[in-house]
């Protein structure tokens, strides 16, 4: 069954991600990511004009950290402390919040309802039921392990309605 | 050249500016705006000459922005920089005097193309 809507491949958030973060990106498909109760991590809501929940993007803590180093060159030495620590600032969770952003690119189609990014949660942390329901019960999702050339591993999901 | 950079998102205004620096356009006056409504009250107090908008943004986004200045008698350049790329985003900044709109990701070369003459 087709999902709703359009969920990205393997080389479209490869492509997407090199282009943002001019350097050389490795992704591949993983088993479903599941966060443990305690790891940090971040879910991206995207919603219709009619503010309905259509996709999520879900990323470990260490995706969340090292996309947005590469963005906005922070060091990769310290990129790693930072995922070392398991916690995301507030710094952190702004340049997260542009890399979601621009990732909603790769949800939008003619076809189907126009989605944008409405805001990131972060985990640990009380999602809304709608984010909750999706999260849980997805039209359909792939799972991706990214490696960002120089900073590291992380991993990301996307799952729509 | 005074250049007035809109995004709610200050890593991306960041971005923006380091970009103008890396097509060796560093001597501009660079202005920042947090949102549509911030970027109207500096189009007006900072009368700048090249305004570079995201579109969606809280309080006021980039296409309203456009429009209310637009409606005020601003003629000053406007661009979007936005991951908006659905042709009818592109048709009403157009309709709406945008001089351009570039889709993010997007790197110098990209910027350079889109800014044309228009901060050479």
């Amino acid at each position: 069954m087709p999902a709703h809507y359009p969920v990205p491949i393997q080389e479209d958030i490869r492509d997407l991600l090199g282009d943002l973060l001019g350097r050389g990106v490795a992704v591949d498909k993983t088993a479903a990511l599941q966060l443990a109760g305690d790891a940090s991590g971040v879910v991206a809501s995207y919603v219709t004009a009619d503010d309905e929940v259509g996709a999520l993007c879900v990323c470990d803590g260490s995706f969340a950290v090292l996309a947005g180093a590469a963005l906005v060159l922070v060091p990769a030495t310290v990129a790693r402390e930072q995922v070392d620590a398991g916690t995301l600032d507030e710094a952190q969770l702004e340049i997260t919040h542009e890399v979601a952003n621009i990732l909603s690119r790769l949800l939008n189609t003619p076809r189907t309802p126009h989605l944008r990014l409405r805001e990131l949660h972060r985990l640990p942390g009380e999602l809304p039921q709608e984010v909750r329901t999706l999260l849980e019960q997805p039209e359909f999702r792939r799972d991706f392990v990214t490696t960002i050339e120089g900073y590291g591993e992380g991993r990301m999901s996307i799952l729509v309605a | 050249m005074k250049i007035l950079v809109v995004d709610d998102n200050k890593a991306m205004r960041m971005i923006v500016i380091r970009t103008f620096r890396q097509l060796g356009q560093a001597d501009h006056e660079f202005v920042e705006a947090e949102n549509g409504a911030d970027g109207l009250a500096k189009l007006r107090s900072e009368q700048p000459d090249l305004v570079i908008s995201d579109w969606n943004m809280p309080e006021m986004t980039g296409i309203e922005l456009l429009e209310a200045a637009r409606a005020e008698g601003s003629a000053t350049t406007f661009g979007f920089i936005t991951s908006e790329t659905a042709s009818e985003f592109r048709e009403r900044a157009i309709a709406a005097g945008a001089a351009f709109m570039l889709a993010k990701p997007f790197d110098a070369v990209a910027l350079s193309e889109a800014l044309g003459g228009v901060a050479a």
